[in-house]
């Protein structure tokens, strides 16, 4: 097969797209330490979202952003009350959450469907404006238009997250994550920002699930099912690649980390991989990322009990502690 | 600026583990006063303070902070008008945040959160300035991460944090308990100088009966949920450390056997 350029930028652009994904899983799984599974839905319901506002009621695309925003919120505020007002396990709110926002995008999707319900939604019969026709002027492919609007709307998110988290409220919003008992000692209300935080992390997530849709032409009600692997295996990427815990550049790191994903499942499927196996690749990717820590550890102690082998016994024990 | 009328907390209450740990207190200090506590374990020393810092609700009675009645006002409220300091360093700062993002946090204490900057160049002139006065080098790393402070550093930084907003009352729970024995001392003397320079109305449990006795000007003595002990003026002048302690462990017994006979 000829090497075709334009394939990897629309990996670069379908990765740009899933960035929101992968910034909003940063924020429920890094910043809040909860591991939040209404991103699921929230990708999903998002896509069906816009795309019902762009066939059937014939919206621009960057006009539905919004409104599968405000959902994607809605959905992560749900999940906030009732983990933070009816004391339900953060883990199964999220996951109720999940599963009702499955029925609902399988009703956004069947709104004008003629058989009943349907659980897929093409968004391109020749006739729908495109986020790519914004740049038509461009003497450029297809593909490397949806890469600039992408990047563009990509980076424009970015910098509006990095304000957020940088505010006031958003500092208050990592204490919450990083030491409630702290936090509410220096007067934040910590079930409001947790509240805050999973609506903006799961609106984020809705405007990415829009984004693929349109970048795709096209929705399903099961886009969310890989999400949180996909999602996950961008940020712990990007954390390899920036190195830093800064949340300036952590949001960059998940940015790249899922552009750097979807170019490399590019790379994969070219090399005749099928496309039913890149689950279990991710996962196991995702699983040996997050075991490292310990991995690493058990090394470093294994090196330590050899080094202080000739040591008095009661320092043994000591040297291979960490400090904090 | 606290008074405290007839709190009363109970553990588990109706099982087989009830835990009555407060029971019946009555406590007045005036603005001003720094009043230290000492009690052995399970007096009943921390859930007072849980209970004035809101962190706990009490079963009855009634806490007044600067004639508000804050008895059952949620903690995250009840914090714009205390500060608190725990025993363990780690507890009263965020560790994976700098030390200008935790003064922040603490300077904006009972003041909107709003979608201004976080830290801004006059905020982090004047943490440097604080950060100077406490003589331990860290107005020279106002964007390191606090979880790379040493324990004493976090605890001087808890310390500047629970003042930083000047507090109605200020709570120190055994926070020189956790340190290193050089670094015990410098949160001492930060303590003495911060509650005298700022006359802030403070409690302080220790377990160190000189120190107890050597710091504030009121003493408390707990016991089983009660305070059964209160000396200031003259009578803590006279109180010698070997005194409080014949008192503290003579006093145990009494009530004990007391118990043991009616109880």
């Amino acid at each position: 097969m000829a090497f075709n350029p334009d394939t990897y930028i629309q990996a670069g652009a379908t990765g740009l797209a899933y960035s929101g994904l992968a910034q909003g899983i940063w924020l429920s799984f890094r910043v809040l330490n909860l591991p939040d599974l209404t991103v699921a839905g929230s990708l999903a319901v998002g896509g069906a979202v816009s795309g019902i506002l762009i066939t059937a009621a014939g919206w621009q695309p960057l006009a539905t952003l919004p409104v599968a925003l405000l959902v994607g919120m809605l959905a992560g505020l749900a999940t906030g009350l009732l983990h933070t007002k009816l004391k339900i396990n953060a883990l199964l709110a999220s996951i109720l959450v999940m599963t009702g926002l499955y029925t609902i995008t399988l009703r956004v999707m069947s709104i004008g469907a003629a058989g009943g319900i349907r659980s897929e939604l093409s968004l391109y019969n020749g006739t729908e404006a495109q986020l790519r026709d914004l740049l038509a002027w461009l003497p450029l492919s297809v593909q490397q238009r949806s890469a600039i609007i992408m990047a563009a709307i990509a980076i424009v998110l970015t910098l509006l997250l990095y304000w957020l988290m940088s505010s006031q409220l958003g500092l208050a919003m990592r204490a919450t994550g990083v030491n409630e008992q702290m936090a509410r000692s220096v007067g934040i209300n910590t079930d409001n920002m947790k509240m805050l935080l999973l609506a903006v992390s799961n609106g984020m997530v809705a405007v990415s699930g829009a984004l693929v849709a349109q970048n795709n032409s096209y929705t399903d009600a099961n886009v969310g099912n890989t999400a949180i692997v996909v999602g996950l295996a961008a940020v712990i990427l990007g954390e390899v690649v920036v190195r830093s815990a800064a949340v300036g550049w952590a949001l960059i790191g998940a940015l790249l980390g899922s552009v750097i994903y979807h170019i490399a499942v590019q790379i994969a499927l070219a090399q005749q991989v099928q496309v039913t196996d890149t689950q279990l690749v991710t996962a196991l990717l995702v699983i040996f990322a997050l075991a490292l820590p310990q991995i690493g550890g058990q090394f470093k102690r294994l090196g330590q009990r050899r080094s202080t082998a000739n040591l008095p016994t009661h320092q043994r024990g000591r040297l291979g502690e960490d400090a904090d | 600026m606290l008074e405290i009328s007839n709190l009363r907390k109970t553990f588990n209450a109706g099982t087989a583990h009830q835990v009555k740990a407060i029971s019946g207190l009555n406590l007045s200090m005036a603005a001003g006063e720094f009043a230290t506590i000492i009690g052995s374990n399970g007096a009943g020393k921390s859930t007072l303070l849980n209970l004035i810092a809101g962190a706990y609700q009490p079963d009855g009675g009634r806490i007044n902070i600067a004639e508000r009645d804050v008895t059952y006002t949620p903690e995250y409220i009840r914090a714009t008008q205390v500060g608190r300091v725990f025993q363990d360093p780690l507890l009263g700062t965020a560790g994976a945040m700098t030390v200008e993002q935790n003064l922040a946090l603490a300077l904006q204490r009972g003041k909107r959160r709003g979608l201004g900057w976080g830290v801004d160049r006059q905020m982090r002139s004047q943490f440097r300035e604080r950060l100077n006065s406490l003589g331990m080098g860290l107005e020279q790393r106002l964007g390191t991460r606090v979880n790379l402070l040493s324990g004493g550093q976090r605890q001087a930084l808890t310390m500047l944090m629970a003042t930083l907003a000047r507090p109605n009352l200020l709570l120190l729970d055994e926070h020189t308990a956790a340190l290193d024995p050089l670094a015990a001392p410098r949160i001492t003397a930060l303590t003495e100088q911060i509650v005298v320079q700022q006359g802030l109305t403070t409690l302080m449990v220790t377990h160190n009966m000189a120190m107890a006795l050597a710091m504030g000007n009121r003493t408390l003595m707990m016991h089983q949920g009660e305070i059964i002990l209160d000396l200031s003026g003259a009578e803590r002048a006279h109180t010698s450390a070997s005194e409080l302690v014949a008192r503290f462990t003579s006093r145990n017994q009494e009530l004990l056997s007391d118990r043991m006979l009616f109880g």
